[in-house]
């Protein structure tokens, strides 16, 4: 029984001290491929470019629609239309940045490998070391060989998940994607009749299904201009 | 022998020299101004009651509260008031000269009663159109003059659709005859029943009362009432909201203007063959 | 002679549901005549006179003016014809050169200022013709009526109740203005009043209707001359006692009454070169014999009231 005992326990150290090698190693590796990743993204100091918009929201028509794009460091980013235009509540292309970079204020793990477009891809899990955060998990698909996201997932307390896609192109190097689509859980809109006053649609069968549903943004970039050193201003003027 | 102008150029001078004419014009240019001070206040406030569906995921960017909203607003707003008051005036273009005792000098005149009828008819759509273009005036262009330009944020029982500011202006153009043919239609309803009856207040009552019945008929969602909606003429009257729908149903569009066109004439031919019929004892 | 009638009403009927309001009722009117239209309240006098300005439809019957059917030429005799019907209705938010000009434009005729000012100065409101008409008494409104009716320079004037509303010296003015144009334009008229004195002293022919039915119609002195006439004679004195003349036959079957210095006798227009016989006979001065038709008296007759 004494012996038993001893065997399992080693048996079970042995097990513990494999499950924590693998995740030093899966920290070390989530790390490297997050450092590989903000070393490209310091490179870009600020980057402006042109736009094209598409939206699928439902409950929502809303044409294409065409703008400007700007990014500074650290965590800048504006999109500049001429119109109405909706854009998830979380920036990804800001917040994802700005999370990146403050490396202090996580932790990551790769949860597993998954192939996203032909591409072979770590699964990190970004955790919060901070309680309070509005982020609770961050997930990030980033291909172990070139190290870019080509998927994303941000749960937040508030605000839902996001998550986006990439599509990588000419700015490859630079870590720009061409194309970028964001997913977004939708509540499905109600608009009170007496508030439309749209008499002549009939009387739509009642359900209750379909109370979250997805949506998507689609955002073309087009044209990079890196490192112009555009003033700041441009984050604070409201002109279109 | 007396033309046809001659008695157009009576009707209409009689509109405009009417106190009553003024009082449409008058609410109409209190309602638009009074919103536009609303909006201008707290407009951002009254419009987050409908853009806090979407502001927990989704921050909207861009001026939503704008000239074209303000104009989309007052249009619905004025959607239940319009008929009234083009009822007021078009409700007593025939009962208010039986009343009044004037209509004996009138068909004792050379003008047939057809004449009479028709020129009574088109100076209601005139008075119409003087509303439609005093509201256009006031909510279309003294709107963009405060509020600026910009895309539409309309809401409709689907939900949203945004109308690029630059494809709007035509929506506006067909919203403005799709109105004109709306309050064509009660135009024409308030002069058939101005030539039934011999009072002035009774034609302007009755008319409100069947575009209320009409209206709530048309309101409640009950698959019962889906039969008879399409053959109320006030289920097509707000038909100029489906131009701003993305894709404008410019077919379901053409079929409302041509069942508010068949009102309209029916209307107009009912009128002339009773007041032709009618023994004026009054 | 053969003059048209300038209205020729034939069987004309009228019912208001169950209710015959004109019962068969013909009459003509000559050209240049002035026709008085008398009937009780409710004898059907509006109606017909509705009907001739084709504000109501008969239910069955004819209506001829100048010769052709007011049916099938409405607009050409509405062209030749001014009326007032019932009271004159005017819009009360234009002034009284305003409601002129409209019911001119709608007349088809075309009108300069010197003639809206003839017409007002005719009708006597010349110098108003700015005001609002709502601010009009009774008697300027039936004054403004004429007017209207004038406008077009009709040749048959329709006048319901004209006198209605005007003081003593309106009622004047209107009989003089209806006699002038009577008698220096031709235009006839036909009018129907309650005061039948008014009508006595203007009417050349009478049409009398009751409770929807033609009761008579021709010349007025033609029908009056049938009836007694009312005979009075101003004395120089009062006489301190009754004549005893007086119970002569001749007197006595005619009722012959004193009443201070008149004595007054029923008997017709054909006897009075017999009174005044009787009178020089029995040595009666006198001052003046005067002598009245009858009408009121007529009126209620055949109207059995």
């Amino acid at each position: 029984m004494k012996f038993l005992t001893q065997k399992w326990l080693q048996r079970g150290f042995g097990l513990l001290m494999l499950f924590a090698l693998n995740t030093a190693h899966a920290q070390q590796d989530a790390k490297v491929l997050i450092r590989q990743l903000n070393q490209r993204m310091q490179v870009i100091q600020d980057y402006t470019a042109s736009v094209q918009m598409h939206f699928d929201i439902p409950g929502v028509k809303m044409r294409d629609m065409q703008g400007k794009v700007f990014f500074k460091q650290p965590g800048k980013f504006k999109i500049k239309a001429k119109g109405i235009f909706f854009l998830p509540k979380q920036n990804p292309m800001q917040d994802v940045n700005a999370l990146l970079m403050d490396t202090a204020s996580y932790t990551t793990v790769i949860s597993g490998y998954e192939t996203i477009d032909g591409h072979d891809c770590a699964v990190v899990n970004v955790i919060p070391l901070k309680t309070d955060n509005e982020l609770i998990l961050g997930k990030f698909w980033i291909d172990v060989k070139d190290p870019l996201i080509y998927k994303s997932q941000m749960t937040t307390k508030n605000n839902g998940t996001l998550e986006t896609s990439s599509i990588f192109g000419a700015y490859k190097k630079y870590g720009l994607p061409d194309a970028l689509l964001i997913k977004v859980e939708v509540n499905k809109i109600k608009v009170p009749k007496m508030m439309s006053v749209d008499l002549n649609k009939k009387s739509a069968p009642k359900s209750d299904k379909n109370l979250k549903e997805p949506g998507y943004i689609q955002i073309k970039f087009i044209g990079y201009k890196i490192n112009s050193r555009f003033p700041d201003t441009v984050f604070t003027d409201d002109a279109q | 022998m007396s033309s046809f102008g001659a008695i157009l150029k009576n009707e209409l001078y009689k509109t405009i020299r009417r106190p009553r004419s003024y009082i449409g014009i008058g609410v109409i240019s209190f309602i638009c101004v009074m919103l536009q001070s609303a909006f201008y206040q707290d407009g951002k406030e009254i419009l987050s009651f409908v853009t806090q569906q979407f502001e927990s995921t989704f921050q909207i960017q861009g001026e939503v509260l704008n000239g074209n909203l303000i104009c989309f607003i007052v249009l619905q707003t004025l959607i239940v008031q319009m008929p009234l008051l083009v009822a007021l005036v078009t409700g007593d273009l025939v009962s208010g000269e039986i009343a009044q005792g004037t209509i004996r000098f009138l068909l004792t005149r050379p003008a047939s009663r057809t004449q009479i009828i028709i020129a009574k008819w088109i100076a209601g759509l005139f008075y119409t159109l003087i509303l439609l273009l005093v509201l256009g005036f006031f909510a279309l262009f003294v709107s963009k003059w405060i509020f600026g330009d910009g895309d539409l944020m309309a809401l409709n029982s689907e939900g949203l659709t945004v109308i690029r500011a630059d494809d709007i202006q035509w929506r506006w153009g067909l919203a403005f005859v799709i109105a004109f043919l709306s309050l064509g239609v009660v135009a024409g309803l308030a002069n058939l029943l101005s030539a039934i009856m011999d009072n002035s207040i009774t034609p302007i009552v009755s008319v409100m009362a069947i575009i209320i019945v009409f209206t709530i008929i048309g309101m409640f969602d009950l698959p019962s009432f889906d039969l008879v909606k399409p053959f109320l003429f006030t289920t097509h009257m707000i038909s100029w909201k489906s131009l701003f729908e993305d894709p404008v149903p410019m077919q379901d569009i053409l079929f409302s203007c041509g069942v508010l066109v068949v009102h309209i004439i029916v209307f107009l031919l009912a009128s002339i063959w009773i007041f032709n019929k009618k023994d004026m004892k009054a | 002679m053969s003059k048209i009638p300038v209205i020729s009403a034939k069987n004309l009927v009228k019912n208001y549901g169950n209710f015959r309001a004109v019962d068969d009722i013909s009459f003509e009117v000559m050209p240049g005549s002035i026709c008085g239209f008398l009937g009780p309240n409710g004898s059907g006098k509006s109606t017909t006179l509705r009907m001739m300005t084709d504000l109501i439809r008969p239910d069955s019957g004819e209506i001829l003016w100048f010769g052709e059917s007011l049916k099938s030429h409405r607009s050409s005799i509405m062209n030749r014809i001014g009326c007032i019907i019932e009271k004159p209705d005017f819009y009360t938010y234009l002034s009284a050169l305003e409601n002129l000009q409209l019911l001119g434009r709608a007349s088809g005729c075309r009108k300069t200022k010197a003639d809206y000012d003839e017409l007002l100065q005719l009708v006597g409101l010349k110098g108003r013709e700015k005001d609002a008409v709502k601010a009009y008494s009774h008697g300027m409104k039936q004054r403004l009526g004429l007017a209207q009716a004038l406008l077009h320079q009709p040749e048959v004037v329709i006048l319901d109740e004209p006198n209605t509303g005007l003081d003593p010296q309106g009622i004047i003015d209107l009989r003089e203005v209806i006699l002038q144009l009577n008698r220096e334009k031709g235009i006839t008229f036909l009018f129907s009043s309650h005061i039948l004195n008014e009508v006595q002293e203007i009417c050349t022919d009478l049409i009398v209707i009751h409770k929807g039915k033609m009761v008579v119609q021709g010349p007025t002195t033609e029908l009056l001359s049938q009836q007694k006439l009312r005979v009075s004679i101003e004395l120089p004195e009062k006489p301190d006692t009754a004549p005893s003349w007086l119970g002569n036959p001749f007197f006595t079957e005619r009722h012959a009454v004193l009443d201070g210095r008149y004595l007054d006798l029923q008997m017709s227009k054909e006897e009075i070169p017999l009174l005044l016989e009787n009178l020089q006979k029995v040595g009666q001065s006198f001052y003046r014999i005067d002598y009245r038709n009858q009408l009121e008296k007529y009126f209620l007759e055949i109207t059995n009231q």
